[in-house]
């Protein structure tokens, strides 16, 4: 089912995700014309996990929801596993695994209904679906609870089967829009367990967060975004090194300038 | 070449069986929601079975009681003829559960030539000795004696209180026994009087009522189903609706959905199909209990005899008729509901979003049960009151096919219109593109909610002021209440959204330059918009004819006729352009549209608009009137353009009365140049112009 561009041997590797100057305007009726965001570039290459550091209302979401075909850039371009996303975004949904702050299930399906019910909508029929979901309900330990309806599960219940329901498809791209807000500790450990799991899968993981020891541990880069740029990009060492400071927080300050 | 035209039909299947994914899923959900269960199957189902049971069990307790009631009714008939008073004794004495008790009558006696004359003070001491006995134990009091002026003749009294029931059903018995004694004395005396030369009996018909008994019932049932139908539609479709769209952008699924391989037609497609299937399942289920109900002879209809609704049996082939009518009509509502519900943000805003809609689709259907207008080519394209009027024939047995294909051919087109513009409601740009935080929208709540607040302040003080003010003084009230209080509410409700805002009061009333153009552009509608609100009521007058009463009333303000054209054109254009203009377009609009949409906010400054206007009657076009004005206020960020059709639509209408010339319909051409006008007006403003931040 995955056709994902590999890369050839000698020719540069093929980014898992791409954006060129990215640039989206929204037309406010309070505020007139806003920019979210502005002359976007970013990279991220598979077996990495990524990070887009920044404040509330810098640009993180639009980012996401762009390179995950919800939303149109107003110029720039974005591919996804080698594919534009202006131009085929059902391709692009077919090779991500998207995960919102919420966790989006449906309260009056049960969790292998979700789980069933999303892979008809990959493609998946019969045998293949039953057994995938099968394969999930055992990996991510959801059997116990298969058959409970989503309203009624617990909140890390819930994040579980939302992940088994993002990676259903076995995609080679994961986009995560702050996927620990409002998660107790257990549940926010168990998504930082699942997002460094990844890296050893050839997955390219790019997560929106505002939480800096997140972003210091998972990370392999970093990028620091603010009023709709990307401030900076590279590793942590790369960042203190730029800035002169040791800990995130005082990087992230000298960054956006506060 | 084949591959080629192969593609879009895979594509088309995959989108196919993508919607059917979707249609399960929702329905799934739905099945379980017990709201949704209970607004799409039980509630349609149960709803004619507790009607009429309801109502031939209130009707007949209310009749037992009445009838069961023990009554008492004192008499005094010792001064009537001995013969008029015996008989009377012994018919009273007949009732069912009736006493008759005997009554102390002097106070009568002694007062009865003043009685008869209507003198105060013993009408005024009768009430207080009536009152006394009455206290004691009688529902009745019942006097006779002979006429104090022409003595051979008999007199009666009669004494009971309105406010107590046994009284009320004791004055009832004692009215029908002196009917039916009455009718048989003069019956007797005339026979006595004419013999056979009666013309009383030669002109006495016989009634026969030649009308099928289904065709009574049919006729009856008419006028119900309609508006039973319709609600059984709107109850299920909206509950549906609202669930799969505007709900699951409240429990924010609809992100996740739309990172799905599913396009967004195919997504809207399956969630149409369920609500329409809901909604389906609940017509059909409640025309299955309405046919049942029916067939048991549970049938209790006010003004329907008994014995016809006992009688005959509704055929099926009316129930297949109307079956007929209303599914297209369904599938046309669910996909209003859609589209409504679609903008809505959260379940609660959706509600109130669906209300207007709801109104539409019920006051049509009303409309058609209880008016003769007939079922032809024009009104059978009606949305919704065209599918009303057939239900209304299919159940009189009355509904030919020709115009029954015709409405329902019209309603599946009015419906696939309505579903090219579905996609467009999962727009995740207009869902997701919004760059305002939480405190912004907080603040903005506020100055709408307070905006609204104000207008219904106006919308009362308007009522109770201004009839007040022009009971004082006709012209000075109408100049007092546009001119003073309209203009000070507009400059508090302005003043509080401005200091919230930071604005500037003038802005904010949208006092601001506009470009000439849309001044002129809506001057020139005034014409086509006065012959629209003039054809407009004619129609309305057909629908909802206006009481005879009210149209001599007249509107209160026929004294402005008399006055001179430049005074009356002040008055009557310019007055209320400024107030209300001011009010309404200036301060409440820009109110409510710091949070509200704008068809939204439209609709609620028309709604309090017309509603400040206090008619009925007067309530559509009154609320045309505020939405074109409103249009323009919105359109051009300024108030002068409402103001200038405001003015120029009164000061027309007004003018037509004087000036024979202007009632000629070819002015209403001059609404295609100010379309244009302002339509090159606004093709020329700047994409996000500052004149208006909000509005």
């Amino acid at each position: 089912m995955n056709t994902s561009t590999a890369p050839e041997r000698g020719s540069p590797p093929t980014p898992a995700i791409q954006a060129k100057a990215l640039r989206k305007v929204y037309k406010d009726s309070e505020r007139g014309t806003v920019e979210a965001l502005r002359e976007l570039d970013l990279e991220c290459g598979y077996g990495e996990i990524f990070g887009l550091l920044g404040p509330n209302g810098a640009g993180k979401s639009t980012t996401l929801r762009i390179l995950a075909t919800i939303l149109a850039p107003t110029s720039g371009s974005a591919c996804v596993d080698g594919i534009d996303v202006g131009q085929d975004p059902l391709e692009v949904r077919r090779r991500l695994g998207y995960l919102s702050a919420s966790t989006g299930l449906y309260p009056r399906l049960t969790a292998r209904e979700t789980l069933e019910y999303f892979g008809k909508m990959h493609g998946l029929q019969g045998e293949a679906l039953r057994s995938r979901v099968e394969d999930l309900l055992r990996s991510f330990a959801i059997e116990s609870y298969q058959h409970g309806l989503c309203g009624g599960l617990s909140t890390g219940q819930k994040q579980r089967v939302s992940i088994a329901r993002a990676v259903l498809h076995e995609p080679k791209v994961l986009i995560l829009d702050e996927p620990t807000t409002g998660l107790d500790i257990l549940s926010s450990s168990a998504m930082i367990d699942f997002v460094e799991s990844c890296r050893g899968q050839g997955r390219c993981v790019l997560f929106s967060t505002h939480i800096l020891s997140e972003a210091e541990r998972l990370c392999d880069r970093i990028g620091v975004i603010h009023q709709g740029r990307l401030l900076a990009v590279g590793t942590l060492a790369e960042l203190r090194e730029r800035t002169g400071k040791h800990w995130l927080e005082d990087v992230f300050k000298t960054l956006v300038g506060a | 070449m084949a591959t080629s035209r192969a593609k879009p039909a895979v594509a088309g299947t995959r989108t196919l069986g993508l919607a059917l994914v979707i249609l399960c899923g929702e329905l799934r959900g739905l099945l379980r929601d017990r709201r949704a269960l209970f607004a799409g199957v039980i509630l349609p189902v149960l709803l004619y079975p507790l009607m009429f049971l309801l109502n031939g069990k209130l009707e007949q307790v209310a009749r037992s009681n009445m009838a069961e009631r023990e009554v008492q009714i004192a008499c005094d008939f010792t001064r009537l003829e001995p013969g008029l008073a015996e008989e009377l004794t012994n018919r009273l004495q007949a009732l069912p559960a009736t006493e008759i008790t005997t009554l102390d009558a002097s106070f009568w006696y002694a007062n009865e030539l003043a009685l008869h004359e209507g003198r105060q003070d013993a009408v005024d001491a009768e009430l207080r000795e009536a009152r006394l006995l009455l206290a004691r134990g009688p529902s009745v009091l019942l006097i006779g004696g002979p006429h104090p002026i022409l003595p051979a003749r008999p007199l009666l009294r009669m004494c009971h209180s309105k406010s107590d029931e046994a009284s009320g059903e004791a004055q009832a018995r004692v009215e029908s026994l002196l009917t039916t004694l009455r009718e048989e004395l003069r019956d007797q005396r005339l026979a006595v009087a004419l013999g056979a030369q009666d013309p009383g009996r030669w002109l006495l018909p016989s009634i026969v009522d030649v009308a099928d008994p289904s065709a009574t019932k049919g006729a009856a049932l008419g006028r119900l189903l309609p508006v039973i139908a319709i609600l059984a539609v709107l109850s299920a479709g909206a509950y549906a609706a609202l669930s799969s769209f505007a709900g699951e952008r409240e429990a924010q699924t609809l992100e996740t959905l739309l990172v799905q391989p599913v396009p967004a037609r195919a997504i809207v497609a399956g969630k149409y199909a369920a609500v329409a299937l809901l909604a389906l399942c609940a017509v059909i289920g409640n025309l299955a209990s309405f046919q049942v109900t029916v067939s048991l002879g549970w049938l209790s209809l006010p003004g329907l005899d008994p014995a016809a609704a006992a009688d005959a049996r509704l055929d099926w082939l009316r129930i297949a008729l109307a079956l007929l009518a209303v599914v297209p009509a369904t599938l046309l509502i669910c996909a209003l509901l859609v589209l409504v519900s679609a903008r809505a943000r959260t379940f609660r805003e959706g509600q109130q979003l669906l209300f207007p809609l709801t109104m539409a689709c019920v006051i049509p259907a009303g409309l058609a049960g209880s008016t003769d207008v007939a079922l032809d080519t024009w009104t059978a394209c009606v949305p919704v009151f065209g599918a009303s009027l057939a239900l209304r024939d299919a159940m009189r047995g009355t509904l030919a096919q020709g115009p029954l294909a015709l409405c329902s051919l019209a309603h599946v087109g009015w419906t696939l219109l309505c579903m090219r513009s579905m996609p467009g409601t999962i727009d995740a740009e207009r869902i997701f593109a919004t760059s305002s935080s939480e405190e912004e929208q907080t603040q903005r709540q506020v100055q709408s909610r307070a905006a609204l607040m104000w207008g219904l302040t106006g919308v009362i003080a308007t009522y109770m002021l201004r009839d007040w003010l022009q009971s004082l003084s006709p012209v000075g009230g109408l100049l007092i209440t546009l001119l003073l209080i309209l203009p000070a509410l507009a400059l508090f409700c302005a003043r509080g959204v401005a200091k919230r805002a930071k604005e500037r009061v003038v802005q904010v009333l949208g006092l601001v330059r506009c470009a000439p153009g849309a001044v002129l552009g809506a001057l020139m509608l005034a014409p086509g918009l006065a012959l629209v609100m003039r054809e407009w009521i004619h129609w309305q007058q057909r629908l909802l004819p206006m009481p005879t009463r009210a149209l001599e009333q007249g509107t209160g303000l026929e004294f402005l006729m008399e006055l001179s054209l430049p005074a009356l054109l002040a008055l009557v254009a310019l007055a209320p352009a400024i107030g209300e203009e001011l009010f309404f377009r200036g301060a409440v609009l820009s109110g409510l549209r710091r949070d509200h949409r704008p068809l939204k906010a439209l609709l609620v400054q028309a709604a309090l608009f017309a509603a400040a206007h206090a008619s009925i009657y007067r309530f559509l076009p009154t609320l045309a009137v505020g939405l074109l004005a409103g249009t323009l206020r919105l359109g051009s960020k300024s108030l002068w353009p409402a103001m200038a059709l405001h003015a120029a639509y009164n000061g027309w209408v007004v003018s037509t009365e004087r000036f024979e010339v202007l009632r000629d319909p070819a002015w209403a051409a001059l609404t295609l140049p100010g379309l244009l006008i302002l339509w090159a007006v606004w093709e020329r403003r700047p994409a996000a112009s500052a004149a208006l931040p909000v509005a």
